[in-house]
């Protein structure tokens, strides 16, 4: 047999190494699942981070030199076709003209020979000039389309990594019922030692036998 | 412990939820705002143009009819109609007519891309109010109001007077010419020769 003390000290350590073994169990549940949100964090972040770059580089067969000097062509044969559509040489002479002398319509057609290869001249350039304008704007157009999509990943990303603080807190939490178990344990065994450890062992504790050794009796005999 | 635990995991899911809920308005804010700008295409724009055109063509024709009548009657009173000076007269006005229906085009396309570009700035706000907000039916709202507003027919102001001084000079020289005439009935000049015609002068 043994002797009660011992037994006591034996539950005592073992409550104890239950418990310690509770509380790491649940401390490891907490950290696979902080680690796991942490996972799920980064993946959330590559994610966004893809889409955006996804939505960035999606703008940029547009603003390669290529694209743009084929757009500006584009713009300015547009435009210069507007243009010279717009010029179109006037005909016909004033009253009286017609009957003058050929050297007065030659002056006419003169004039607007010069003014037609004039106009054609200045189509020409301002198409080009309006056609890089055109060719610009469509590029910043596609660029701020573009920005759109990278602000949207981005807010994604800012939304997702605000969550992070709470989830982590959250996963803390994970395991709590293994640590309260492990609390629990390891009291009782505090508890179970200190018991054993008193002379009038675990009896004296819940007042079945007699006062430990220096203490007072549970009723004094002057009352 | 456990009560607290819980309470985090509900706080976390509530937050996930909010924050899905937020990226599910944005998304439908830019359908929305999509759908509501989706009729400033480019036909649109050359609708834009075109009215622009519509509006200041008729003007600069009636100018330029008028600035020819004008040209004819000047040219009538100094006797000069069929003189070569005539010729250059009419052609230096067609090339005033050519270049300011050019500079008009070119307006009516500049008026066209600063629409576009007043669409794509009204655009760029609404969505950066939306991502500000989260809100999709605000968006949408913000998008419709802004898309009628920018699609409502424009006003344009009266083109500004294109030809002046279409006869300047001319005159002068009639005037030149008569008082040589009453000096000394001396030999005209200039233009040609008063009642005889033109076709001396040649420039």
């Amino acid at each position: 047999m043994c002797e009660p003390t011992t037994i006591a000290l034996g539950v005592s350590a073992a409550l104890t190494a239950l418990g310690t073994g509770a509380q790491i169990h649940g401390q490891r549940e907490a950290d696979t699942e902080r680690a796991s949100t942490i996972r799920n964090a980064i993946t959330e972040q590559q994610g966004a981070r893809d889409r955006g770059m996804g939505a960035a580089l999606s703008t940029l067969p547009a603003v390669e030199r290529p694209a743009i000097d084929a757009a500006m062509d584009r713009a300015a044969a547009d435009r210069g076709a507007d243009y010279a559509a717009a010029t179109a040489p006037q005909g016909g002479y004033l009253p009286s003209q017609a009957a003058a002398p050929q050297v007065v319509r030659d002056a006419v057609d003169r004039g607007r020979a010069d003014t037609a290869g004039y106009l054609g001249q200045r189509s020409d350039a301002l198409g080009r000039l309006g056609g890089w304008s055109d060719a610009l704007f469509g590029v910043r157009q596609g660029v701020g389309r573009a920005g759109e999509g990278v602000a949207a990943a981005t807010s994604a990303g800012r939304g997702a990594a605000s969550l992070l603080p709470g989830a982590l807190q959250a996963a803390g939490g994970a395991g709590s019922g293994w640590r309260l178990a492990g609390d629990l344990m390891n009291m009782a065994g505090q508890f179970a030692g200190a018991a054993g450890g008193t002379p009038g062992g675990w009896g004296s504790i819940f007042g079945s036998t007699g006062p430990a050794a220096g203490m007072p009796k549970n009723k004094p005999a002057a009352l | 412990m456990c009560a607290s635990g819980g309470a985090s995991k509900r706080a976390a899911a509530d937050q996930r939820a909010a924050e899905t809920a937020r990226q599910a308005q944005i998304e439908s804010g830019r359908q929305q705002v999509d759908r509501a700008f989706a009729g400033f295409d480019d036909s649109f724009f050359d609708g834009r143009r075109q009215a622009f055109v519509d509006n200041a063509a008729p003007q600069l024709d009636r100018q330029f009819r008028d600035a020819r009548e004008n040209l004819i009657y000047t040219l009538a009173d100094a006797g000069t109609l069929r003189s070569s000076v005539a010729g250059n007269r009419l052609a230096d006005l067609e090339r005033s007519y050519g270049e300011n229906k050019l500079m008009l085009a070119d307006q009516a396309r500049g008026y066209a891309q600063q629409a576009r570009a007043d669409v794509e700035a009204a655009r760029g706000g609404v969505i950066q109010n939306l991502f500000a907000a989260g809100d999709a039916a605000l968006a949408g709202q913000q998008a419709t109001g802004q898309a009628q507003m920018l699609a409502a027919q424009p006003t344009f102001s009266p083109i500004a007077q294109a030809f002046q001084n279409v006869g300047a000079g001319i005159g002068a020289a009639r005037a030149g010419q008569q008082s040589a005439a009453i000096r000394g009935g001396g030999q005209t000049t200039s233009f040609g020769g008063g009642t005889k015609g033109s076709g001396r002068v040649v420039n």
